[in-house]
């Protein structure tokens, strides 16, 4: 066989897969899209010895989400309604706030953006369907990795 | 810089071009990280998050890792393809065409970042994907010209040969031996580079977001200009030389003329 039509197989095989591949996969901009509850903030690591009663609290949904996000907008909020414009409404009891979202990296990245340009970043650990998955360094009170689950509602 | 092949090259042609083109490589790692959060000039931790995805199953992040991957690939072979084909030609052109789509590239990310970035993620992956292939094509130039000896977009092979060179210099043998020391002489020029254009774009990178890219292109533009300069340069020195011989040559015919009339 003649030395080019090896190298165009070659490269035609890798342009091919990639190809094959986006047409079959969903953008994670696309399936992140809809109406998510959350379900439980838990501790992926942390300092187990520097929370108050050690592990138990560790394990405290409602406690952790005080810890760990107390810094941070979305701990007033229990549902995530992510449109399509970009704009992500937090809805919480008696608590309503529009932000706007950006996938980066390789779609592995949630950027949250609010209205005085300060921004958050989440890493998308999971993101199915119906499950999604963040996770995100704390450093208020206890230094560690806080993970934050959701199920998809609409 | 550019001109010298292989063998012929010196260190010093080395070294300048590590140099530059090393800390070029951490401005464009680093504000490609800070920018979009991924790394742009290394491909190792490219291919274990591939190796993760495809664990995971997870089909468009598959595509777009294996798509980085597969662009730095093609960088590399573009870049020798120059190299070989054109070097007998007019190796400065030769080794200049890598550099000059590079810099393409480059600038590409710098214009469309600043005036048309809306950050969604097709738009990342896609600037993303032309700065892997930039610095493809630049680790493709050094390594190739340089004879393997210079590679700049990395650390790891250097930093593991600047490891077994600072062993070897424990022996006597090793310190005094002039190669060894050019040797472990580049390689720390190279890594400290790219450190300095590491923290360069971190310091700079809030003032100048994308604008970044073209202070990574002017020092692109440097090492293609100066072996430029140097031809010009030499060039002038050789039509001087001409002037003067000519001028000498004509003192001569006067001379003899003289003489001649005189006899």
């Amino acid at each position: 066989m003649k030395i080019w039509i090896k190298y165009t197989a070659f490269f035609g095989l890798g342009i091919f897969l990639f190809t094959l591949l986006m047409s079959v996969a969903k953008s994670p901009e696309d399936v992140i899209e809809g109406e998510w509850k959350e379900l439980v903030w838990e501790y992926e690591k942390t300092d187990w010895n520097k929370l108050p009663m050690g592990n138990s609290y560790g394990k405290d949904s409602g406690y952790i989400k005080e810890v760990a996000g107390q810094n941070l907008v979305i701990h007033k909020a229990e549902k995530w309604i992510f449109y399509p414009n970009g704009k992500l409404l937090l809805k919480g009891e008696n608590y309503s706030k529009e932000i706007a979202w950006k996938i980066k990296g390789r779609g592995n990245i949630l950027e949250l953006k609010y209205d005085n340009n300060n921004t958050e970043h989440y890493s998308l650990t999971e993101l199915q369907k119906d499950k999604l998955i963040l996770n995100f360094d704390t450093s208020a009170h206890t230094r560690g990795i806080a993970r934050l689950t959701f199920e998809k509602i609409n | 810089m550019l001109r010298k092949y292989s063998n012929s090259r010196s260190l010093s042609d080395n070294i300048k071009l590590g140099s530059l083109s090393a800390f070029a490589a951490g401005m464009v790692n680093i504000g490609s990280l800070l920018l979009f959060f991924s790394f742009s000039s290394n491909v190792t931790g490219h291919y274990a998050i591939l190796a993760a995805e495809l664990v995971k199953g997870n089909l468009y992040q598959i595509a777009v890792v294996f798509s980085w991957i597969f662009l730095f690939f093609l960088g590399s072979f573009v870049s020798n393809l120059f190299v070989i084909h054109i070097n007998a030609k007019n190796s400065y052109i030769a080794h200049s065409i890598p550099l000059i789509l590079e810099i393409i590239c480059l600038v590409t990310v710098a214009v469309y970042g600043e005036y048309y970035y809306r950050e969604t993620l097709a738009e990342t992956e896609i600037l993303l994907a032309l700065m892997l292939f930039a610095m493809g094509l630049q680790n493709g130039l050094t390594a190739s010209i340089s004879n393997f000896a210079v590679k700049t977009t990395h650390l790891t092979g250097t930093t593991t040969d600047l490891g077994v060179l600072f062993s070897m210099f424990t022996k006597k043998e090793f310190r005094t031996n002039e190669t060894l020391k050019g040797r472990a002489k580049l390689l720390v020029c190279i890594t400290l580079s790219y450190l300095s254009g590491a923290v360069t774009a971190g310091f700079t990178y809030t003032h100048l977001n994308f604008k970044m890219f073209y202070m990574v292109s002017l020092v692109l533009v440097i090492i293609i200009i100066y072996d430029l300069s140097k031809l010009k340069l030499k060039l002038y020195w050789h039509h001087r030389k001409l002037i003067r011989l000519r001028i000498e040559d004509v003192i001569l015919i006067e001379e003899s003329k003289e003489k001649s009339v005189a006899s």
